[in-house]
């Protein structure tokens, strides 16, 4: 779906990712001083912080890429571009 | 409130969930209803509810595509499988889909893009006329509300064993929000929702394999760990065990993987199956519809990533794991839950939410799939003929968007109907699941003659499609009567199950086309001008010379090919 139509598509992807990398980076902080969850392995390497903070970021990328009725740059729009080069002939 | 709460927070399952991972689970339920009723507004017309306007970009077209088929039973049956075979289960993501999604991109998608249908029935239609189109409409619209149940059921139980949800509970609430979605903003709403669930699945299965090559200490520290653990055996390669049925822990052979999988089901499954190829047909222009399944499968070859080596992984950190029915009798723990045993022993708190998540869209957004594909055949292939054949003239366009939504929540019902048949005669699953199979590899039969050979007449196309189906059934049936059998359909008494469905299929194709060609020599073909934009050498083809290299689907499909290629190297 394109932006002249409504939200694109990749702002919803954008508002989750936002939504869910804040909620796993704050579950996760208690476990840098003490250990939380000794079954889990790996504990030591803190991925859920790391995750959190990685789509934390990646939502907000998607989001001011795709923010509602912003044209240029966004992923939608270099698609249509590509992909309004018809084809000669039929169709 | 209580009843979701009782659902969601009853214990006795193998994980347990904490706030993070409840409330991570609780969001993607409001997000998918959320776009439900936002979208309802761009729903207007029968091509916006069936077709999403066909509006859809490469992008969002290719990744539908591939999140249809990416649902939860598929990723937790192939990461058992893996467990249970070794790396031989990556041929189902490799040879057993890029071959066959480049061939529908490159050869197939411009017929069914011109022709403007709306469906493979549709396209049959078209073709062979009413015959074939029925009974392909009847047995889809049938075995795909069928399967939807069986998934719904099985999804469920996951979800008692893993984490100890009500099985009621699991089946309303996902089955209940599919529907309303979809019923709100058609396949429009499922499309959103499929590329949303992809995005997912990434977020959700990544550090999975991720953390655990750290743990075994990169590729060569789980070959070793495997070796070690399975001394008599060989897991880790994908094709020098497949000289014999007895040399690999499948029971299957070369031919088996390269004609039976590799051709017939593969090509059968992604360029009939009306479920994935509806979303392609959504895409906006002919070239969005070629690359579609291009850029699917560059995704697809990316998947055993998250499904094939987190199960490759357990077999080297918890070994011992056994089949289902051995897990009932003893207690122990079975391979089938690999997955999420896997995200238990990695992920912390949240992280173990998105991984849960991951599991429930893929089952809702394969639900979604399963209803939109549903509503389209009974309302376009099964309902249309009907209602013109008893009115004598055609219903409006509204007409034809409320019988949609109303096909979709009878759909659901049917499908939550099923579900809990599955449930009080557990082996009605294997047979709804082998049923669906007697249909798709005689279809690419129908397809691909009707499409590539002017000759082939509606007779022909009939009575193929049928001969196919009915020999397929047969070849099941016989080998049920009497499992002898098995060893004269595949050529080997050492074949096991995998291999009779590789042959099985094999077998109902070669059938389906000789009697094809057979009926067709014996009736008297169309005339060509009616087989313009249906028929190769009948058709004009757009070109796309004028496009840089870059922009051609040619060239995307080379890239995506060469790289499947070096990877069956690789992994030799």
């Amino acid at each position: 779906m394109h932006e002249k139509e409504g939200f694109s598509i990749w702002f919803f992807v954008g508002i989750m990712l936002a939504i869910y990398g804040p909620i796993i980076l704050i579950a996760n902080i208690p476990g840098l001083s003490t250990s939380q969850n000794p079954h889990v392995v790996l504990e030591r390497l803190h991925a859920g912080v790391w995750w959190g903070i990685l789509l934390t970021l990646l939502g907000a990328l998607f989001l001011y890429l795709h923010w509602p009725g912003k044209h240029s740059s966004t992923l939608d729009d270099k698609d249509n571009n590509i992909l309004s080069d018809k084809m000669e002939g039929k169709n | 409130m209580s009843i979701l709460l009782k659902g969601f927070l009853l214990s006795g399952g193998l994980i347990s969930l904490n706030w993070a991972d409840l409330l991570i689970i609780i969001i993607y339920f409001l997000i998918v209803l959320g776009i439900g009723y936002y979208l309802v507004k761009f729903t207007k017309t029968g091509d916006d509810f069936f077709l999403a306007g066909r509006k859809m970009t490469m992008w969002i077209a290719g990744l539908a595509f591939i999140s249809a088929n990416l649902g939860s039973l598929e990723l937790m049956g192939w990461a058992a499988a893996s467990y249970q075979y070794g790396i031989l289960a990556a041929h189902w993501y490799w040879i057993g889909a890029i071959p066959a999604m480049l061939f529908l991109g490159i050869i197939m998608m411009p017929f069914y893009y011109i022709s403007k249908t709306h469906s493979v029935p549709g396209y049959l239609k078209l073709r062979f006329g009413n015959g074939a189109s029925m009974l392909s409409a009847i047995s889809f619209a049938f075995m795909t509300v069928l399967m939807s149940g069986v998934n719904m059921f099985a999804m469920a139980l996951v979800m008692k064993v893993i984490l100890g949800w009500d099985l009621n509970f699991s089946i309303w609430v996902s089955s209940i929000t599919v529907m309303v979605y979809v019923v709100l903003g058609g396949l429009l709403s499922a499309i959103f929702n499929e590329v949303l669930q992809f995005v997912l699945i990434w977020a959700g299965a990544l550090l999975v394999p991720i953390l655990g090559l750290v743990e075994v200490g990169g590729w060569k520290g789980m070959v070793a760990r495997i070796h070690q653990n399975l001394p008599h055996g060989d897991y880790t390669h994908m094709w020098r065990t497949l000289g014999h049925f007895s040399d690999n822990p499948m029971g299957i052979q070369w031919m088996g993987i390269v004609f039976g999988l590799g051709f017939v089901i593969s090509f059968g499954y992604w360029t009939t199956d009306f479920l994935v190829v509806q979303r392609v047909l959504s895409a906006k222009d002919l070239r969005s519809a070629k690359m579609a399944p291009i850029i699917g499968s560059g995704f697809k070859m990316l998947v055993p990533l998250i499904v094939i080596l987190p199960g490759l992984i357990g077999l080297a950190v918890m070994p011992g794991l056994v089949g289902q029915a051995e897990a009932a009798a003893t207690g122990a723990q079975s391979y089938n839950e690999i997955l999420p045993l896997m995200m238990a022993r990695y992920l912390g708190p949240g992280l173990l939410g998105l991984g849960i998540t991951a599991l429930i869209a893929g089952f809702m957004s394969g639900m979604a799939g399963n209803v939109t594909a549903f509503s389209t055949v009974w309302t376009y292939d099964i309902y249309r003929p009907l209602h013109f054949k008893i009115t004598k003239k055609e219903a409006t366009d509204k007409h034809y968007v409320n019988m949609g939504r109303w096909a979709t929540f009878v759909g659901v019902l049917i499908s939550i109907g099923t579900a809990y048949l599955v449930e009080n005669a557990a082996s009605i699953m294997d047979y709804v699941q082998a049923l669906f199979s007697f249909f798709i590899a005689p279809l690419f039969g129908t397809v691909i003659l009707g499409m590539l050979w002017k000759r082939t007449t509606a007779a022909g196309g009939f009575w193929g499609l049928l001969a196919g189906t009915v020999s397929s059934v047969g070849m099941w049936a016989w080998v049920r009567l009497d499992p002898r059998a098995l060893a004269i359909i595949t050529g080997s008494a050492d074949a096991k199950a995998m291999a009779e469905d590789m042959y099985r299929a094999l077998w109902s194709w070669i059938i389906c086309v000789l009697v094809t060609v057979f009926v067709s020599f014996a009736t008297k073909p169309k005339p060509e001008s009616q087989l313009v934009g249906l028929v190769r050498g009948c058709t004009e083809l757009p070109s796309d010379s004028h496009l840089p290299l870059t922009k051609r689907p040619i060239f995307w499909a080379g890239v995506v090919f060469v790289a499947f290629i070096i990877l069956q190297i690789i992994f030799w």
